[in-house]
């Protein structure tokens, strides 16, 4: 039987070049099997022949990444390998994002399956677990023989083309696909069931996850509105009429401003929703029903606040992925910064 | 998840949705509950001056969120 030639990737660390001290060592090339790489190997079998062992730096790969990743996957390339494994990297940021960028690199240039481990804390599960298997791991190496034999059985998977389980089944972290899956109870039941769990204190599992909460401290308030600036903004997608920015009508990933200085309302007809997701004819028969120009300029005159800024912000939410919304969030953020603007009404539909 | 950006950044934001447990899912800071996905700051039913009125009232709540 044919073996299964196996590139590995792992950071200064598991390459036994050092600790922090040697994170700035460049690419390191071993023949064979090192340190993690031969236990992930053994919990493959005898069929797993590892080709190759590949050691950086994670400051060296982290500083460069792009130019480090494409250099690491003509190396890989060369051993024109059946299957590529990186890590653990386990709560290691530097590190975790060096496999996942390899692994995705790498899988999207040889089409080979690549499998990485580590923690829900590495910021490389949030950018990568898309475009690579990433088996879930606690904070810390305290148990690398169980993780790499997990990547290992997952490996050997996808290797040999088989089934993947559920990621809870199968401990990765979710790669973002729906399965249509046949249930025998049907969907009004489970809700139902769900709910009565839910109220009663019993276990429940949602079918639909939301993104783990996040504590964000509460920005400072603001005691006096009457010398604070305040803008609008809308995910709604309300847009001037005919839509001069082509904003899509859903999943933005941008924001558009517009002049509102001399208006004192927002007209029918003037501007309109480009929004797939809701009924828009309520708020576009009366705008300021979705962005209250209206009302906030009636309190900017009144002295209520200081002043309503001189553009509101749009764009599109409906069935945004969180990496979009994300972007489009930063992008209002450096737009804001930028300007007098003390604070921000955000409406959502 | 745009209002967490924000905040993240230190900006006080008041987000109006109508699907307060997805805002809050997201630990948003300061949510107000609107009155409808369709028309998050209207009144239909009202007469267009009553309108403006309660809209005003909204705005000035929804402004209130930022006191505290």
């Amino acid at each position: 039987m044919a073996k299964i030639k196996t590139v590995y990737y792992v950071n200064q660390f598991f390459g036994q070049e050092g600790g922090e001290e040697a994170a700035s060592t460049g690419i390191k090339v071993y023949e064979g099997a090192l340190g993690v790489a031969k236990s992930f190997a053994e919990a493959y079998g005898d069929d797993c022949e590892v080709l190759a062992t590949i050691v950086c730096g994670d400051n060296y790969i982290a500083e460069n990444l792009d130019e480090v990743t494409a250099e690491i996957v003509e190396l890989v390339a060369g051993y024109k390998p059946d299957l590529f494994a990186a890590g653990p990297a386990y709560a290691a940021g530097r590190y975790g994002v060096a496999c996942g960028s390899l692994c995705q690199a790498v899988g999207g240039r040889l089409g080979i399956p690549t499998v990485t481990a580590m923690n829900e804390l590495n910021p490389g599960v949030a950018l990568y677990r898309k475009s690579t298997y990433i088996v879930s791991t606690d904070a810390n190496a305290r148990k690398v023989k169980t993780d790499t034999a997990k990547m290992a059985r997952l490996a050997k998977k996808l290797v040999n083309k088989e089934h993947i389980s559920s990621p809870e089944e199968e401990k990765y972290f979710a790669k973002g696909y729906k399965r249509n899956v046949r249930l025998e109870r049907r969907p009004a039941k489970r809700a139902v069931d769900m709910l009565l769990n839910k109220f009663n204190g019993r276990e429940f599992i949602t079918e639909i996850p939301l993104p783990p909460k996040e504590d964000i401290s509460r920005p400072a308030a603001i005691p006096d509105l009457s010398k604070a600036t305040i803008a609008l903004a809308t995910d709604g997608g309300l847009y001037p009429a005919g839509n001069p920015d082509n904003m899509p009508s859903a999943n933005a990933d941008r924001f558009e401003s517009y002049d509102i200085s001399s208006l004192d309302t927002l007209k029918e007809g003037e501007w309109v929703i480009k929004h797939n997701g809701y009924d828009n004819t309520f708020s576009n028969a009366d705008p300021n029903r979705l962005v209250p120009v209206d009302s906030m300029r009636v309190l900017e005159k009144e002295g209520y606040i200081g002043k309503l800024y001189d553009e509101f912000l749009a764009t599109t939410g409906l069935i945004c992925t969180v990496e979009n919304a994300t972007k489009t969030g930063k992008q209002m953020v450096k737009y804001i910064k930028e300007r007098d603007i003390d604070a921000v009404i955000l409406t959502s539909t | 998840m745009i209002s967490k950006e924000l905040e993240r950044a230190g900006i006080p934001v008041v987000q109006v949705a109508n699907m307060t447990p997805v805002a809050n899912s997201v630990g948003v800071n300061r949510i107000w509950t609107s009155a409808s996905i369709k028309y998050p700051l209207g009144s239909p039913d009202l007469d267009p001056e009553a309108e403006k009125i309660e809209r005003i009232r909204m705005t000035r709540s929804v402004l209130e969120e930022l006191k505290e």
